[in-house]
């Protein structure tokens, strides 16, 4: 089952866009999956990716994070944050000659915009899904989630010292989810009907806040939080 | 308006509780001396060392100034000192130089930090009464003028050389879901804006006093979305960098616009989410892009020379770089000592500023021709 964070495959230029739709939902923690190996041929790939990407599209009109007609219409749904563009990032070479070959390059699929394959694991550093999201949220395209009082520790550069206008900030973007702590719940627990995403064990934007809006809750929230109900999927009171 | 260091900033009861939270966090309160972390950076050259014209990244501001922001010993004792060793931007964005003033709009602190470039002190700068909330670029326009977008306030906060706030700057008419500044740029006594919200360029004439026509591309070119960085050619051509169309727009001064400069993408010469942009003497145009994580040099023709991003071991590159500021070498008063070590002398300086990257403010040194050897061998 291909998937996984970064994913990088050995494929064909001429494979079937709909396979890295399939990579990207993956990618998105809308399925589960292990490393791409190979690239999965058009007839093995799940029949409904196409659905599910009609789906996010559908759930994305009319959020904030539709930006259809700003950008120029139909078709332009995906773009403002995924850029469908290949890439060759090493070419394979020859043994010995050193000579490109026409054969399958190493290529990025579909990678979100931003996204880092590195980052600081111990620090409270916001991930590579979180970078996405923080590109707009500086307060320039969109509300800061930098300087404002609603999060994070994503207002903490790396390496830096906790400051004292943070410390009664929650929700550190980046934060390892305290799963040890008698507080919080399990992980497993937290992720287990996939509402909740936790990237490599870690507390980042779309733990709480789904891009896509699929929930259609406010605030985009990734489910209602009535009766505290997403605080409490965590957090035992 | 007196200038004020850190420490006046900071309260009695602000200090009170950091004390008591020092004891609880493990990042903090480490009672430690301030070392100057003059850690050697090897200078980087992209695309190569042979090449013109290229770009010698020299490290983090700093490492390269003298004392580069002292940590206030309240401070450093409440807190200690950054893993690092400085005390430096948590979340630098847009910048400008006045006179040798670094002037960096800090999200995080939400502040105007000047950094002087003379000797690397650095202070709070504005009024105290009128602070941004949050800063995201800021201008500097003649005669004695300061020009500051708040993405929250939605307006443009006008103050004085001498710090004092002067007043706002907004439409009037505009609700605040139609008005949120997000670049800046001087030129011709106007004050370009751009408005992310209303997904334009908005022009404040500034010796009347009034608002001009917005400027939007015209319908044969990609629409503008959401303009966050502005500066002029030397010719006079201002740069629009779009940061979800993914380009930077060319408008003439006689009303015509030129073909946008790159396209949404990941291969050479591509942007994703660029930010802002600054332009050489030279005519080199330089574009922080926080998707890529990257510079992308173009030439002045808008073709791909460079691309300045992490090098594996040798340097770990940038994490949502923002802000691009170019300054002729006369504008660095104290060249640092990896630049001076170089064959030719820089044709100008570019100061990167990593909104949430390790290095903070980044220098780096432009050679555009191979004529600058012969000059440093004179």
């Amino acid at each position: 089952m291909p998937g996984g964070v970064a994913a990088e495959a050995f494929i064909d230029e001429r494979s079937d866009m709909r396979l890295l739709f399939t990579v990207l939902l993956l990618f998105l923690g809308i399925s589960s999956g292990g490393a791409v190996d190979r690239p999965a041929s058009p007839e093995s790939r799940p029949d409904d990716a196409g659905g599910r990407v009609a789906d996010l599209r559908r759930s994305l009109v009319g959020s904030k994070h539709d930006f259809t007609d700003v950008l120029g219409g139909a078709g332009t749904a995906c773009s403002a944050c995924h850029v469908p563009h290949m890439m060759a990032v090493r070419p394979a070479s020859q043994p010995g000659g050193g000579v490109l070959t026409t054969q399958p390059a190493t290529v990025e699929v579909y990678r979100i915009a931003g996204q880092r394959r590195v980052f600081a694991v111990d620090r409270y550093t916001p991930g590579p899904t979180s970078l996405v999201c923080l590109g707009c949220h500086d307060g320039t395209v969109a509300t800061s989630t930098m300087g404002s009082g609603h999060a994070l520790l994503a207002g903490v550069r790396e390496g830096f010292a906790v400051p004292d206008e943070f410390v009664w900030r929650d929700h550190p973007v980046g934060v390892p989810y305290p799963s040890n702590r008698r507080e919080y719940r399990a992980e497993s627990m937290v992720t287990a009907e996939g509402k909740i995403p936790l990237p490599d064990g870690r507390v980042e934007c779309i733990s709480c806040h789904d891009p896509h809006n699929r929930s259609g809750v406010d605030k985009m929230l990734v489910m209602s939080n009535r009766r505290s109900a997403l605080c409490l999927s965590c957090h035992i009171k | 308006m007196p200038v004020l260091p850190h420490q006046v900033t900071r309260s009695l009861p602000r200090a009170v509780i950091g004390l008591a939270i020092s004891a609880i966090l493990p990042t903090a309160g480490c009672v430690s001396l301030h070392r100057a972390d003059k850690h050697t950076f090897e200078p980087l050259h992209f695309p190569s060392a042979d090449a013109w014209p290229r770009l010698v990244l020299y490290g983090n501001l700093s490492h390269l100034l003298p004392t580069f922001d002292r940590t206030p010993p309240l401070e450093l004792w409440l807190y200690g000192p950054s893993s690092f060793g400085k005390t430096a931007m948590r979340n630098p964005q847009g910048m400008a130089l006045l006179g040798t003033r670094l002037l960096v709009c800090d999200q995080g602190r939400s502040d105007i930090i000047a950094v002087d470039l003379a000797d690397g002190s650095s202070l709070i700068w504005g009024d105290p009464d009128h602070r941004p909330r949050c800063p995201v670029d800021i201008a500097v326009g003649a005669p004695d003028s300061v020009y500051v977008a708040d993405a929250n306030l939605r307006s443009v906060l006008h103050y004085g050389v001498d710090q004092r706030f002067r007043g706002e700057i907004k439409p009037a008419e505009a609700s605040d879901e139609r008005f949120r500044p997000a670049a800046l740029c001087v030129g011709d006594n106007i004050l370009y804006v751009g408005n992310t919200s209303g997904h334009q360029i908005d022009r404040w004439d500034l010796t009347t006093r009034q608002w001009l026509d917005s400027l939007v591309p015209p319908k044969s070119q990609p629409n503008l979305v959401a303009p966050t960085g502005l500066a002029f050619t030397r010719n006079g051509v201002l740069l629009t960098v779009d940061a979800i169309g993914a380009r930077v727009f060319r408008y003439r001064n006689d009303g015509r616009w030129l073909d946008p400069i790159g396209r949404p993408g990941r291969g050479q010469g591509e942007l994703i989410r660029p930010k802002q942009v600054c332009v050489t003497a030279g005519g080199l145009m330089l574009v922080t892009d926080a998707g890529r994580q990257s510079v992308v040099v173009f030439d002045g023709d808008g073709r791909f020379v460079t691309e300045i991003r992490e090098q594996s071991e040798a340097w770990r590159g940038l994490t949502l770089p923002f802000g691009i500021l170019a300054l002729s070498p006369e504008r660095m008063p104290a060249p640092p000592q990896a630049a001076v070590r170089e064959t030719a002398d820089p044709t100008a300086y570019i100061v990167v500023s990593d909104s949430l990257g390790r290095d903070s403010l980044l220098l780096l040194g432009v050679f555009e021709s191979p004529v600058q050897e012969s000059q440093r061998a004179r």
